[in-house]
Parts: C-alpha cells; sequence; structure tokens
C-alpha cells in the first residue's frame, strides 16, 4: 500500500510538473515569437554580419 | 622440472581463473563488436561497450570497473559515479540540437510530456515487481529513452543496477525504428495516419534561437532544480551553438567532447558488466520493463495525437505524438516514414523533429520532477 501511494504520488506529481512546465514553454515560446516576429531583411543582414 | 612447473602454472593462471559466468560475458561482449562492426548498429557505443565487457571480464586483468586502482576503475569514478559523463554528453548533445522546429511550431512540445507517461507507469510495474523505490524509479527512466538521463538517476540511485539499466537505455534508443511502427498502426487508422499536416518551415528569428536556451535553463531549473545538471549542460551546448561568436567551443562540444565522454562512458560502463552482477533474473526484468516503458511513451503520444486530431479538426497527424520521445532522431524518422506509408504526400519531418526535440526537454524534466521528490521524500 505505501508502495503504491509512493507511485501515485510520483506518478501524478511527475506528470503535472512535466506537463505544466511544458505549457509554460509553450507560452514563453509563444510570446518570444511574437516580441521578436522573424524578418527577412533583418535575418538576412544578421547571418551576413 | 619445478621451476618449468612454475612458469607454466604462471602462463596458464588466467584461463584457471576464468568462470562460466566470466566466459559468458566475453561472448556478449564479441557478440556487441559483431553487431557495430558487421551490422553497423550503434558503433560508436557498441564498440566502446563490448570492449569494455570483454576487458573488465577477463581474470588477474585488474580492467573492470569495479577493481580499485585499475585504469577503468579511474575512468568508472571519475566520471560515471560522480555523474559528469552524462552532463558533459548533455553539452554536445545541445550543441547539435536544433530545436528551431520546436520554437516554429510550440505547440508539438505538448507531445514532449505525453512520450514520458510510460516512465511513471513502469514505475508501478518495477514497484509491483519487488524492486527497491530507488530502482524503481532508475528503471522507469529507461522509458525517457535518453541514455545519458538513465546513467545519471542510476548512478544516484541504483549503481548495482547501472550496467543493465544503461544497455538497456542505449539498445532501446536504437531499436525505436522497430518498436515504435507496429504500436503506432495498431493504434490508429489508415485514415488518421494519411492526415496532412501544413508544411513549411515556419522561419523563427535569430534572437528568440539566442533567448530560448537561456529562459528555458532559468524556468526548468527554478522549477526541478534537481535536474539542473542536465538541463543545465543541455541548453549551455545550445547556446554555444544559436549564440554565433563560439564556432570553436560548438566544434569542440558536438564532436571531440561528445566524442571522447561516449569512449570512456562506453568502456567503463561495459568494464562493469561482469558476470556475476550481470547474468541474473533481475538484468532480464530490467530489459522487460524497458521495453515496457517505451511502448508505453509511444502509446501515451499517440493517443495524445489522436485527441489533438479532434480538438484541432483533423489539423494534426496522431503518428506524430510518437515522436515525444527523446530518441533523436530516430522517432522523428520513424513518424515520417509511417505517415509517407500510410500518404506519400504526407511530409511529417518538420513537425516530428520539433516533437522529438520536445521530447528532449520532457524528457530531463521527468526525470528531474522524479529525483524532486525522492529527495523530498528523504
Amino acid at each position: 500500500m505505501e508502495e503504491l501511494d509512493f507511485g501515485l504520488t510520483m506518478t501524478l506529481m511527475g506528470m503535472g510538473v512535466t506537463f505544466g512546465t511544458l505549457l509554460i514553454l509553450i507560452g514563453i515560446i509563444t510570446l518570444l515569437a511574437r516580441l521578436f516576429p522573424y524578418k527577412k531583411e533583418a535575418e538576412k543582414s544578421k547571418e551576413g554580419n | 622440472m619445478d621451476l618449468f612447473n612454475s612458469a607454466l602454472q604462471a602462463l596458464t593462471q588466467g584461463f584457471a581463473a576464468i568462470t562460466w559466468q566470466a566466459a559468458v560475458m566475453v561472448g556478449i561482449g564479441c557478440v556487441l563488436l559483431f553487431l557495430a562492426v558487421v551490422k553497423k548498429i550503434e558503433p560508436m557505443l557498441l564498440v566502446p561497450i563490448g570492449f569494455g565487457i570483454i576487458l573488465g571480464n577477463l581474470p588477474l586483468a585488474h580492467l573492470a570497473a569495479q577493481d580499485e586502482g585499475g585504469i577503468i576503475n579511474l575512468i568508472y569514478n571519475a566520471g560515471i559515479l560522480t555523474e559528469i559523463f552524462p552532463c558533459l554528453l548533455f553539452v554536445g548533445l545541445g550543441a547539435m540540437i536544433d530545436f528551431g522546429p520546436l520554437l516554429a511550431n510550440p505547440s508539438v512540445l505538448i507531445f514532449g510530456a505525453a512520450g514520458q507517461f510510460g516512465i511513471f507507469l513502469t514505475l508501478f510495474l518495477a514497484l509491483a515487481l519487488g524492486f527497491s523505490r530507488e530502482s524503481a524509479i532508475s528503471i522507469a527512466v529507461i522509458g525517457a529513452c535518453d541514455g545519458p538521463t538513465a546513467i545519471y538517476v542510476a548512478s544516484k540511485y541504483a549503481r548495482d543496477l547501472l550496467p543493465a539499466i544503461s544497455i538497456a537505455a542505449y539498445s532501446y534508443m536504437s531499436l525505436v525504428p522497430i518498436i515504435q511502427p507496429p504500436i503506432m498502426r495498431a493504434l490508429t487508422t489508415k485514415k488518421e495516419r494519411a492526415t496532412l499536416m501544413a508544411y513549411g518551415e515556419k522561419k523563427v528569428s535569430k534572437t528568440v534561437k539566442i533567448l530560448f536556451p537561456v529562459i528555458c535553463a532559468v524556468v526548468t531549473i527554478l522549477i526541478a532544480p534537481m535536474g539542473a545538471p542536465l538541463m543545465g549542460m543541455l541548453m549551455l551546448g545550445n547556446f554555444l551553438k544559436e549564440s554565433g561568436v563560439v564556432g570553436r567551443l560548438v566544434d569542440v562540444s558536438e564532436n571531440m567532447l561528445a566524442n571522447i565522454v561516449t569512449l570512456f562512458l562506453g568502456l567503463s560502463i561495459g568494464a562493469s558488466m561482469l558476470g556475476g552482477n550481470f547474468l541474473r533474473w533481475e538484468t532480464i526484468l530490467i530489459f522487460i520493463l524497458g521495453a515496457v516503458a517505451i511502448s508505453l511513451d509511444t502509446v501515451a503520444g499517440v493517443l495524445l495525437g489522436k485527441l489533438m486530431r479532434v480538438i484541432t479538426k483533423g489539423k494534426v497527424n496522431p503518428l506524430l505524438g510518437a515522436a515525444g520521445t527523446s530518441a533523436f532522431p530516430m522517432s522523428a524518422r520513424v513518424v515520417q516514414r509511417e505517415g509517407q506509408k500510410a500518404n506519400p504526400r504526407s511530409f511529417l519531418l518538420f513537425h516530428a523533429i520539433g516533437a522529438n526535440t520536445g521530447g528532449q526537454i520532457g524528457s530531463v524534466m521527468a526525470a528531474a520532477a522524479m529525483l524532486a521528490i525522492m529527495a523530498a521524500l528523504g
């Protein structure tokens, strides 16, 4: 029973943390993409440098 | 005559000391070398592991990882027991990974979480089979499909199982093209597999690519500090690459560093696989549980893919879910191949690579969460 509790805690917390963190990262990436959109000319000049 | 006998005895003591377990292990080492050299299966890893097994099991050679003061023991203590090798490998891995497809389509990151589900279900199975909590966690992490992460966790909690766990983790990574397709086909209809996804490499600005590894490291390490060595090194490697100003360090990280660490890691893991501690029932169980873990990862990923297909009204191909493991880039290639089998016009590779790199982050997060919970439970 104790091992079952341990397994359940680990699963719920582990999957929760993993899903939660990745959802936060999705939000951050989306925000970054809006703040710094891809601009063809700007990227080209950066690559040129 | 006595002198002759003594000399003869000295020269044959190696043969006299060999046990049947050591002989079997030498045979296993030879099989791995055969697979690497003739069949070209993971040669970078199987050659040092196979040779390490042979060296480690030869009696009186003092070359086993456990032989105090021996050369391989020094490498093992310095690189494996200190957890330095898996971390250094992650620098190289980070320098090789392009997070571009993930940054262009961040929603696929969610598959990186589903791809870790097998870890936790396998944990239950391992506990039910009587493994200790520490051993069960270490075995379950094979499901991360991520050799360095599995070694990192096992070296913390189950050093006696480390050889079996690391071999299982790397073996199953290379067996992904065999394990995943039947599961993908069984869980999806041909119509679902044939789903076309919008193709077109969405471009991501250089600023986003540079900022991502820094922000990802900060956020994930704040959430689960126990995974800091792995995530920190992975993102360091990626930052080196994306910053564009340290080409020499990138070159060193993805080539020399990764190759040297792989050589020493393989050699010392191989030399730790001694007949007495490897040829036992537990090893077979570990291999079975590892296969179960990776299969369950695929099941969870594909099922989430099906759900996403329903939610997006048919815009997501459920096969993408199978790429949520961190077997990079094998899983992504499998998804691409299976998608094209169902629909020759389908081109899923770009999306699948995104999900696959998401799986890399997801696997480290899952391991970090487990380590944090273990530490909290004392």
